[in-house]
């Protein structure tokens, strides 16, 4: 099952494809072991959010060397587990502050923080679906 | 076998752990550089590593040339696994001493095929240094044998190398594979052996 919210965009040739979860690259990764997915995801929710705070703090702060550092944290987090759109989105903030453009990464906060707010509904949705599939996986 | 994961994303640091666990590695993790340096630079450190490349502390490819530049016997296998693809960032990893490079977000399969590859030649590797080590041994021993030794005019006992005199028989056996069995050669049976029978036959008569 492919646990798609957003519809499917053109996609850059490297670029994973524009899903908000692809769920199966994630259950790929930890080789079809539902029960630890549904641990991943709690996981990298809880994590990932405070990580989020933190960025927010740092680019605000304009320390260039630690909001790169959490930019590609995240974004390699948000990759790892599937989230797309969340990758995608803390992307931009990350070649932003590489560039020290503190303006412009100011203004894509609000963005990142509404598709973790997306990636997190989705994976909550699928997380319902995998109890549903199997009680011992919840 | 023991496989480093330095890996400072939390979540993807859990993922690797229960990806090698499952496949019956002994996974070790940290997530920032230096820890995982002074990992590697241990004496009991994994011969297998997975580097991030961006890490908090010092980045997986300052790590790998520190490894490198300690120049171990049995060098470790490095695998640098990150988001940067740039083919100028895959030479600058490779350049730095990494076996190999793989691009995030990895494909499980590949992963495992890789580090697959990695623990075949950590096993190859330890193999021919056991065998390094029997051959520099066997050289030492017959090193020892070629040299000159200091030799009694006399007694014709030997001197060895912590300045002790020994028995010819002794010294060759302790640093040879020879053994000695006792037996007279015909001279010295005609000057030692002879005599003393011929003054047994004599005596009888006298």
């Amino acid at each position: 099952m492919n646990f798609t919210i957003d519809i499917r965009e053109t996609s850059p040739k490297k670029e994973p494809p524009a899903v908000v979860f692809d769920d199966k690259a994630l259950t790929n990764r930890l080789m079809n072991n539902l029960a630890f997915t549904s641990k991943i995801i709690s996981i990298f929710l809880n994590d990932t959010s405070k990580q989020i705070r933190k960025l927010t703090k740092t680019v605000r702060e304009h320390n260039w060397e630690v909001a790169v550092q959490m930019a590609h944290t995240i974004k390699g987090g948000a990759a790892s587990v599937g989230g797309n759109k969340l990758h995608a989105a803390v992307l931009e903030i990350e070649k932003a502050c590489k560039t020290a453009n503190w303006g412009e990464a100011e203004a894509l906060l609000p963005e990142l923080n509404k598709q973790f707010e997306i990636l997190e509904r989705a994976m909550r949705e699928y997380l319902k679906t995998l109890s549903r599939r199997s009680p011992r996986n919840s | 076998m023991k496989l480093l994961i330095a890996e400072d994303n939390l979540t993807l640091q859990l993922m690797l752990k229960a990806a090698f666990t499952e496949l019956g590695y002994d996974p070790v993790v940290t997530g920032d550089g230096r820890t995982a340096l002074e990992i590697l630079l241990k004496p009991d450190a994994p011969k297998l590593a997975i580097l991030d490349w961006m890490m908090p502390g010092m980045d997986g490819v300052e790590v790998c040339r520190k490894v490198r530049e300690a120049k171990f016997y049995e060098p470790t296998y490095i695998i640098i696994l990150t988001y940067r693809d740039e083919t100028e960032d895959i030479i600058k990893g490779l350049k730095a001493g990494a076996n190999d490079y793989i691009i995030k977000p990895y494909n499980a399969e590949e992963l495992q095929v890789r580090v697959g590859v990695g623990r075949r030649v950590v096993e190859l590797q330890t193999i021919l240094t056991g065998r390094i080590k029997e051959l520099q041994a066997a050289q030492a021993h017959i090193k020892t044998l070629q040299g000159i030794l200091p030799i009694c005019t006399y007694c014709k006992k030997i001197r060895d190398d912590k300045q002790y005199w020994q028995q010819v028989e002794s010294y060759v056996e302790k640093h040879s594979q020879a053994q000695f069995s006792h037996a007279i050669c015909p001279d010295c049976y005609q000057k030692h052996v002879q005599p003393q029978l011929d003054k047994v036959v004599k005596k009888p008569s006298d």
